[in-house]
């Protein structure tokens, strides 16, 4: 007879498992292991035949430089802030757009719109916007004195500040989305034996809604969290790191090491600095959630 | 058609949970059989088994003489009814009848023939062009029926397969099912948690407990000579009812000691020797509420107050709550639900043709019918008599 | 009358007005922009009338070779779409089936390898990708954003598959269906849906892109990403007539969005679950 069918069909999904499998391992592993392997080395583009094992060196340099430590701190600023605007935000969207009516409906459809736009064309919308000088934005808070007279983006106190509302501005729908899809898998006789039992909106809101909305909130945090970390495209066409390195986040720093000084073995080991803070980040939120989604399971 | 054989069958999950242990049941072709028994002791998983969708970790399977253990479940021409009904969402119903034999790439005759005279026999003909999405609960089981009756299988294994039916629905397909199945011959493993389904359907029932086969037999035998105690108080509306109590020799009889009570036991038990072996023991004696009688109060016999009574047209169900005696927990009560855990209770089931209405905690007299009483050991928990 | 269920109405809605205005007022800025004559974006203080020009889309294709651009971009994120769904669906299906842990482990790890930064894993493919030849051509980018948009897919395929009932699957089997005849026939179907908003993701991913893109394509097979990104540097190119590239590099996927947002929104509902 040969194999069981129990082998058999392990093997099967094996077998359809394992095109992706190689696939992403080939094409992407070697380089990401290459490149990892980088950051051992002193390794500049330009002069290439000087290139030679260096061990830690590349991550000593990072921890001494106080620009790469500026870049930490701003790249988790950043990441909690967006975060937590997003979702904060989002939620309300959220709740606004609960019920299911035709309003609703095409309200939702046209709130995905930010996210359809190129985030390099996001930060150039608003680099423009935001300009003292012409934007249609910027122009009002200069005259009205709420900000420098050079800009938001151009204030160094300011300016991270100001791309964390445009992450918010592009990521909020986004995130009212998951919200809403995950209100609305909220059984409905759970809520309404809540009103019954004489709870109030606010009170149902805080002992039944959240709870439940918990997985839903859960991975779309993790998954923003994890974007929001890697964040390049508008702070590069925006503010490029400036002023004064307000906005330099590690993805930046990283680039810039790569792209404007050609020093590979830095840049390596930026990147593999923010691969560990992700997953460090992931783990600390996963260890935090736990005990709370196992409570309410 | 197939006879199929489970010889020394076991099913143990990776993590230790073992859903079927050392099955022995041989089903006979052109057979009803069915598998019954609480959730979670291992009947679906038995079905399965049969199928091909659970992997068989100890043991062989027999369908028509050949060992199925290794084989696919395409190999094995048997078709499944599942309790979701599993139809396929985005084709129709015509195309949900026909799929079985498409795949074996029959001839386009022959499928639409046998598509044809299927829903004819199922009255699905008004429904073929529509999806499943479209239809009522009753008519989507209809064709999880008709996909398999299509297919002239060696068997017919249905999983629940009227669970999901409103009462009334479900009391015409049970006859539906039964007079379809013997007009086919075709052998069919049933699997049910209820009882009635089982006691009216099949022509041999297999009542399982945690994985282990605790009798087999027509429904007949098994109501009348339950092997053990779980089988008596499962099989049988209303259940059992079961008292504690123990036998004593007076004289040359033996009398039974109930909550309250005593009893002299007629002379054809006083001699059997396996109720001797229990003399003055503990014993659980069962009796089926039909077999009890309400009186007016007496001296020496059980008694106790009406608590409720339902009376369903054609008889009347009273429920007695036992009062008197020192062994005031007297009345066990398995709970056959998700816990095993005898529970102790007072409460007693009559089910008498007729009955006068009585009045709410009026004291009455209960009257056992001795010559059809159940006899069981407290420990072992099987029958003695 | 005082009617608060409907005050409370009104109140929302004009609360959901106020937010798809600060939503949708920076999109139809830049669409406008585009029809704005040079001296007018930069007047200052910014004026909201003015009169429209088509001058802007007159210098776009000058300056561009704008049907080559979006030929790459939808070349390039055509054919990463077609493979990346091709190789990661199957992937999540086997995933999603196998019964057993090491499986959801796998699901994260692809998830994760997406999240790997581009700038040190560039230069290892760049190089690859020269001495195989294929450097600057549309298979260099495809290629590679193959292999991240397939573990997007693995992932989202992986929580569609999870939550479709495997019922209808084992009904296929005993109906006479081989392994992969019941993958095929019946649980590709039924979760098309989700095979759309993988899609959809795919497609975003590769159109915006312009830092693989930049690397690896040579003048002729430029995306409209890199495009805007090397026109955003040129002094000889105004805003307006990035407004109006902008159109063209947002409008598709705008169109495609409006379409396919029912598909969107389930796509991200099921990778919550």
């Amino acid at each position: 007879m040969g194999l069981s069918y129990a082998r058999k069909r392990r093997l099967f999904l094996a077998a359809l498992a394992a095109p992706a499998l190689l696939y992403v391992i080939a094409v992407a592993g070697g380089p990401i292991v290459q490149g990892f392997l980088y950051s051992f080395d002193s390794y500049n583009l330009i002069r290439p035949g000087s290139r030679h094992f260096v061990g830690l060196d590349n991550y000593a340099a990072l921890w001494r430089d106080p620009t790469a430590r500026k870049a930490v701190i701003n790249t988790f600023l950043f990441t909690f802030g967006a975060v937590t605007i997003e979702f904060a935000l989002g939620l309300g969207v959220a709740l606004l757009l609960w019920r299911d009516d035709w309003f609703n409906r095409i309200a939702l459809g046209l709130l995905l719109i930010p996210a359809t736009v190129t985030p390099l064309v996001v930060g150039l919308v608003f680099k423009a916007l935001l300009n003292p000088e012409y934007g249609m934005l910027g122009y009002p808070l200069a005259e009205l004195g709420l900000s420098s007279p050079h800009g938001l983006l151009a204030d160094p106190r300011r300016a991270l500040a100001a791309l964390v509302a445009i992450d918010a501005w592009e990521w909020t729908p986004l995130m009212a989305l998951i919200l809403l899809a995950g209100l609305k898998s909220l059984p409905i006789d759970i809520l309404e034996a809540a009103a019954v039992d004489g709870a109030t909106a606010p009170q149902r809101l805080r002992l039944i809604v959240a709870p439940l909305l918990l997985p839903a909130a859960f991975l779309a945090l993790i998954l923003r969290m994890m974007d929001a970390f890697r964040v390049f495209d508008i702070i590069f066409v925006t503010t490029s790191g400036g002023p004064a390195d307000a906005t330099n986040t590690l993805m930046i720093y990283g680039v810039k090491q790569g792209l404007e000084f050609f020093n590979i073995g830095a840049a390596s080991a930026v990147s593999t600095v923010i691969v560990v803070c992700i997953l460090v980040m992931a783990a600390a939120f996963i260890a935090v959630i736990r005990p709370a989604r196992n409570r309410h399971a | 058609m197939a006879a199929i054989r489970f010889s020394h069958v076991g099913k143990t999950y990776p993590d230790g949970h073992v859903a079927v242990k050392d099955l022995n049941l041989e089903i006979e072709d052109g057979e009803f059989l069915v598998l019954v028994g609480p959730s979670g002791c291992g009947k679906s998983t038995a079905l399965r088994m049969i199928a091909g969708l659970e992997a068989i970790t100890e043991g062989v399977l027999l369908i028509d003489g050949a060992v199925a253990n290794r084989l696919s479940p395409r190999q094995r021409d048997v078709a499944m009814i599942f309790q979701s009904y599993a139809l396929y969402p985005h084709l129709s119903v015509a195309e949900n009848l026909g799929f079985a034999l498409r795949v074996r790439k029959e001839p386009r005759a022959l499928v639409e023939a046998r598509v044809g005279e299927t829903a004819a026999m199922l009255e699905l003909q008004a429904l073929l062009a529509r999806r499943p999405g479209q239809l009522s609960g009753g008519q989507r089981q209809r064709v999880a029926m008709g996909r398999a009756l299509v297919r002239h299988p060696q068997a017919f294994l249905m999983d629940e397969p009227l669970s999901n039916l409103d009462a009334r629905l479900r009391g015409q397909m049970r006859v539906e099912i039964a007079r379809l199945q013997r007009a086919a011959g075709v052998t069919t493993v049933y699997v049910t948690h209820d009882q009635v389904e089982a006691m009216t359907m099949a022509d041999r029932v297999a009542v399982m407990r945690d994985g282990v086969l605790q009798q087999l037999g027509a429904p007949r035998e098994l109501y009348d000579h339950p092997v053990n105690l779980f089988v008596a108080g499962f099989i049988g509306a209303p259940p059992l009812n079961l008292l504690s109590g123990a036998l004593r020799s007076i004289g040359q009889g033996i009398e039974l000691e109930l909550p309250g009570a005593r009893v002299l036991l007629p002379q054809r038990l006083a001699q059997s020797a396996a109720l001797l072996a229990y003399r003055d023991r503990e014993i659980i004696v069962g009796v089926r509420p039909e077999a009890v009688l309400l009186t007016d109060k007496r001296q020496d016999g059980l008694s106790g107050v009406v608590a409720f009574q339902e009376d369903l047209g054609a008889n009347m169900v009273t429920t007695i709550e036992l009062t008197g005696g020192a062994r005031r927990d007297g009345l066990i009560v398995e709970d056959l639900g998700e816990s095993s855990v005898p529970r102790p209770s007072n409460r007693m089931r009559i089910n008498a043709q007729t009955g006068a209405r009585r009045t709410g905690y009026q004291l009455v007299g209960v009257e056992l019918d001795l010559e059809r009483l159940h006899f069981f050991d407290p420990a072992s928990k099987l029958a003695i008599l | 009358m005082p009617d608060r269920a409907g005050f409370a109405l009104l109140a929302r809605r004009a609360a959901i007005l106020a937010v798809l205005a600060v939503a949708l007022a920076p999109v139809v800025w830049l669409f406008s922009i585009a029809y704005k004559p040079t001296s007018d974006i930069f007047a200052s203080p910014p004026q909201l009338l003015f009169s429209p020009t088509w001058d802007n889309f007159a210098s776009v294709f000058r300056y561009f070779n704008l049907w080559a651009l979006l030929e790459s971009s939808f070349i390039i994120a055509a054919g990463s779409t077609l493979l990346s769904l091709l190789i990661g669906t199957p992937a999540g299906y086997a995933l999603a089936r196998a019964q057993s842990p090491r499986a959801v482990w796998l699901a994260y790890f692809f998830l994760v390898i997406r999240t790997v930064p581009p700038v040190a894993t560039l230069i290892p493919f760049y190089l690859a990708m020269r001495d195989i030849g294929l450097l600057g051509t549309w298979w260099a980018v495809i290629i590679l954003n193959t292999a991240l948009n397939s573990a997007f897919v693995v992932w989202m395929m992986f929580s569609y598959f999870r939550a479709a009932p495997a019922s209808i699957e084992e009904a296929a089997l005993t109906d006479g269906c081989t392994d992969f005849g019941a993958f095929i026939r019946i649980a590709l179907p039924t979760v098309g849906s989700g095979l759309i908003a993988s899609a959809i993701f795919c497609v975003m991913f590769s159109w915006n892109d312009f830092l693989y893109a930049m690397f690896l394509t040579k003048a002729d097979t430029k995306t409209i990403s890199v495009a805007l990104l090397s026109a955003y540097g040129t002094k000889d190119i105004s805003w307006g007539t990035l407004g109006a590239l902008a159109h063209f590099s947002t409008l598709p996927i705008v169109v495609m969005m409006i379409v396919l947002n029912r598909y969107f929104v389930q796509g991200l509902t099921r990778g919550v679950h």
